[in-house]
């Protein structure tokens, strides 16, 4: 049994061994021939691997390759926005669309002439069949590697972005249908969203804003003086289409924001008043600036006309080109005399008389061979120096230029900055004229023209920065209207700048409490209940080319208070008043409605109301004042 | 009949015999007739009955050789299984990684290029940053519009308001007060801080910190459920 188990197991491991080696080394054999096949192939790849690497192909494939891997994207970051004093977004941007033809995409360019001139029919500066042609050559056209993204509409609002795309959803759901060759078709018509300059006031404080163009650029005003920091830079970036080496958002920082010194609420109230006064008095224009002379602070600044910033397309139509975009500061005039202030502050400071000091008005004096009369050709007899100045009386002032002398009377100008620029915050001040002695074209003459404010050109703004001496114990400030400027996240203030001190204390307040005098015994129209104001009205005749203009004048006043602690001083300029010549007539109560509705919106109290709270002040004596 | 005798013998042969399938065998007796004359050709007649263990592994690999390739299937499985899981894990990291990244990507620019008018979703799902911006500067302005000096006078107007006269307003004395001073919009200007990343250490998560955080998830499950059922315990 077990002999026969032995044989029955000795022949099947013999039938096993005859079998299977030779089929081990035949599947060896195969396995073999396999793995040669795959390392050749391999090595074939790896040849082939190596050739286009080192082949001219090989650089070809790479800048393709890389041109797929990255995304080149710029980045146009928004334009900063300009604040009131209160954080009131005066200037802004809002959203609207560019849209485009994609020409690789385009399959049927009349479809989207059809839809696009549909749907900006009220777009501005669009003309509905021009439009159609345009649109429908734009898109007819091939692409090329230069060329194949076409902006075919630009400041596209949502109202017609919509529509555009409530016709694009009909085409999208109803092209299946249409079995034409060509079927409609909006494919390639591509938009995305930009910023557009808006001004949500419309045309409150226009003259001072400006505007920008269609790129962006700011062309007057504040958007012109601050383009550089309200500009945001655009810049291109590379982004990587691998999202494994996606990359940190860069930061795109829009342009700075600006906030200034005028609040709305003034500045509409001022607009308002300036609108009546120029519509009452029949000037051809008028400025009014409100100014805080501790400071400079500019609360309100305007001029007519002023537009709805905007529709800044219809400038040509309604500002005149001639002259300056914002007139407080850019046009200068002949201010006449409310710049007598500023010779008897010299004469005063100078001690070339005192308030006191009398002189016999005889109506005439001559000077450099020049007959100078007063305004109303009248002799005043005896007058001490505020009543001078109350009946401003242009032989007086010839007299106090006289007695100083030139050179100190041309001093004070300079160092009150008449004739040079006040550095105001904006772009583009002039610097007004001055003749000095030595001069070619000055004369003997001009000292006494010039002591009432003939014969010299200043700004508003110019003449504001000077009379603030008056109003801030002989201090000069610079006029100023950015309160402050954002940029990278911080906030920074800007500081008010000192002008020079032409004048000593007691004399500004001398003279401040003069002029206030001068206005009560006049009672003028320029009084404002329940505060005491300093001022002084001008009526300046208006130099042509072969002299003054006989009945056209210029009409100004500048008054500030309470007289004790000034914090508004106000300046108005009527240009060429029909219903009176002069600036007591037609200026002073335009101030007296300035000072008081500012006074209101500054939360100024009356003076018994502000004595009750702080204490009494002290009150100078002056000969002549109310007891 | 002849199980007993292969028991036998595989007992007092050696394991490996054994566990070869029992039909191996160390004696002589048990070996066939071509093992037996190779064995005789190699060690000599004095080696017949005295094998090495490395003889003894090839000639149970000559016999059995499906015995090689399931220990190399099984060593290459269990290589590939490993690499797998490794590769499993990697995948998925990565693919985190990249549908992550895919989504920074979007929502900082729109790569694939401006909206097209005929898409079926047209404003898609995600906006871009840059796109944000755009529509928050555009709603600024549109409050502004809405706030407008000129339509809150309207409002005020039409609710029974008027400007208020000097003569109307009573002044009040309030210690401390502080007039209201210039908007704030941003902090003002401070020392610079070091340029430093934006991106928070935890949106940088190496695969040791998620490991790390797996297994910490993975204790504190396990621990909340020994609690729970300590509470549940009577």
């Amino acid at each position: 049994m077990r002999r026969a188990a032995y044989e029955h197991t000795r022949s099947f491991a013999s039938r096993i061994n005859s079998f299977q080696l030779p089929n081990i080394e035949r599947e060896f054999l195969r396995y073999g021939l396999v793995a040669v096949l795959f390392i050749g192939v391999a090595f074939a790849i790896l040849i082939q691997i190596v050739h286009i690497q080192l082949s001219d192909d090989g650089e070809i494939f790479r800048q393709n390759i890389q041109n797929l891997e990255t995304v080149y994207h710029t980045f146009y970051p928004g334009r900063g926005d300009i604040y009131d004093k209160n954080g009131h977004l005066l200037a802004g941007s809002r959203q609207v669309y560019e849209v485009a033809v994609d020409l690789y995409y385009v399959r049927n360019a009349q479809t989207i002439a059809i839809v696009l001139s549909n749907a900006m029919r009220d777009h501005v500066g669009y003309d509905r069949a021009e439009y159609y042609f345009e649109v429908l050559e734009k898109a007819s056209r091939q692409p090329t590697n230069e060329t194949n993204y076409l902006v075919v509409a630009d400041y596209v609002t949502d109202d017609e972005l919509a529509m555009i795309k409530e016709i694009a959803a009909g085409y999208l759901y109803g092209s299946e249908s249409n079995t034409s060759e060509t079927p409609p078709s909006l494919s390639g018509l591509v938009y995305r969203p930009r910023l557009q300059r808006i001004y949500p006031e419309k045309d409150l404080a226009s003259n001072l804003l400006g505007f920008t163009d269609w790129d962006g650029n700011g062309l007057y005003g504040l958007e012109l003086s601050y383009n550089g920091h309200l500009a945001g830079q655009p810049f291109t970036r590379v982004f990587s289409v691998d999202p494994l080496a996606a990359d940190e958002m860069p930061e795109v920082e829009k342009g700075g924001d600006v906030i200034l010194t005028i609040t709305r609420e003034i500045q509409a109230a001022v607009e308002d008043i300036l609108d009546r006064a120029v519509n009452n008095s029949g000037a051809t224009a008028g400025t009014i600036v409100v100014m805080n002379p501790q400071n400079g602070e500019i609360l309100a600044m305007t001029s007519s006309r002023r537009m709805d910033l905007n529709r800044y397309y219809d400038f040509p139509e309604i500002i005149n080109s001639s002259l300056p975009y914002n007139m407080p500061f850019g046009q200068t005039y002949e201010p006449g005399s409310v710049f007598k202030v500023l010779t008897m502050a010299a004469a005063l400071d100078s001690g070339t008389v005192t308030p006191e000091t009398t002189y016999i008005d005889t109506g005439y004096i001559e000077i450099g061979g020049i007959p100078i009369y007063n305004w109303n050709y009248g002799a005043w007899g005896e007058q001490n120096m505020t009543g001078c100045l109350q009946h401003s009386l242009n032989v007086c002032m010839v007299t106090l230029a006289q007695k100083m002398t030139p050179t100190i009377f041309y001093n004070y100008m300079r160092n009150f900055g008449i004739g040079r620029t006040s550095g105001m915050d904006l772009y583009g001040e002039p610097s007004g004229r001055l003749k000095l002695p030595g001069d070619k074209d000055w004369f003997e003459s001009d000292l006494g023209t010039n002591s009432f404010g003939q014969g010299v050109a200043v700004t508003p703004i110019q003449m504001l920065a000077a009379i603030s001496a008056l109003a801030n114990d002989g201090q000069m400030v610079q006029p100023h209207v950015v309160q402050a400027y954002v940029k990278g996240g911080r906030q920074y203030t800007t500081q008010n700048t000192p002008l020079g001190s032409p004048i000593k204390a007691e004399t500004a307040r001398t003279l401040s409490e003069m002029l206030a005098i001068s206005l009560e015994e006049e009672a003028s129209d320029a009084l404002v209940e329940g505060y005491r104001v300093s001022g002084k009205t001008g009526t300046a005749q208006i130099p042509t080319p072969t002299g003054y203009h006989p009945s056209l004048t210029n009409a100004s006043f500048v008054g500030w208070g309470p007289t004790d602690d000034p914090q508004i001083m106000v300046y108005i300029w009527l240009q060429e008043p029909t219903s009176s010549p002069w600036g007591s007539v037609v200026a002073a109560p335009v101030f007296a409605e300035v000072f008081q509705r500012v006074a209101v919106l500054t939360n100024l109290p009356p003076d018994s109301v502000r004595i009750q709270l702080n204490g009494p002040t002290v009150k100078l004596d002056i000969p002549g004042a109310a007891p | 009949m002849n199980r007993p005798i292969y028991k036998a013998e595989s007992a007092a042969g050696d394991s490996q015999a054994a566990a070869a399938g029992s039909e191996h065998t160390t004696q002589t007796s048990g070996q066939r007739p071509h093992e037996r004359k190779r064995n005789s050709a190699t060690a000599g007649e004095g080696s017949t009955r005295s094998r090495t263990p490395t003889s003894k592994r090839r000639l149970a690999d000559d016999r059995a050789p499906w015995r090689v390739q399931m220990q190399v299937t099984g060593t290459v499985l269990l290589v590939f299984v490993a690499v797998a899981i490794v590769a499993l894990f990697y995948l998925n990291v990565s693919a985190k990684t990249a549908a992550l990244g895919r989504l920074i990507q979007f929502y900082t620019v729109r790569l694939d290029g401006p909206h097209r008018v005929n898409a079926e979703d047209p404003e898609g799902t995600i906006i871009p940053i840059e796109e944000i911006d755009i529509r928050i500067a555009g709603l600024r302005a549109e409050l502004a519009e809405l706030t407008s000096l000129e339509r809150m006078e309207a409002r005020a107007q039409a609710m029974g308001f008027e400007p208020l006269g000097t003569e109307s307003i009573i002044f009040l004395e309030v210690p401390g007060y502080q007039p209201r001073g210039a908007i704030s919009l941003a902090p003002p200007p401070a020392a610079q801080v070091a340029s430093a990343s934006s991106i928070l250490p935890i949106y940088r998560p190496s695969l040791i910190d998620e490991l790390g955080q797996g297994w910490s998830g993975l204790v504190d499950k396990i621990m909340a459920l020994v609690i729970q059922s300590e509470e549940v315990q009577p």
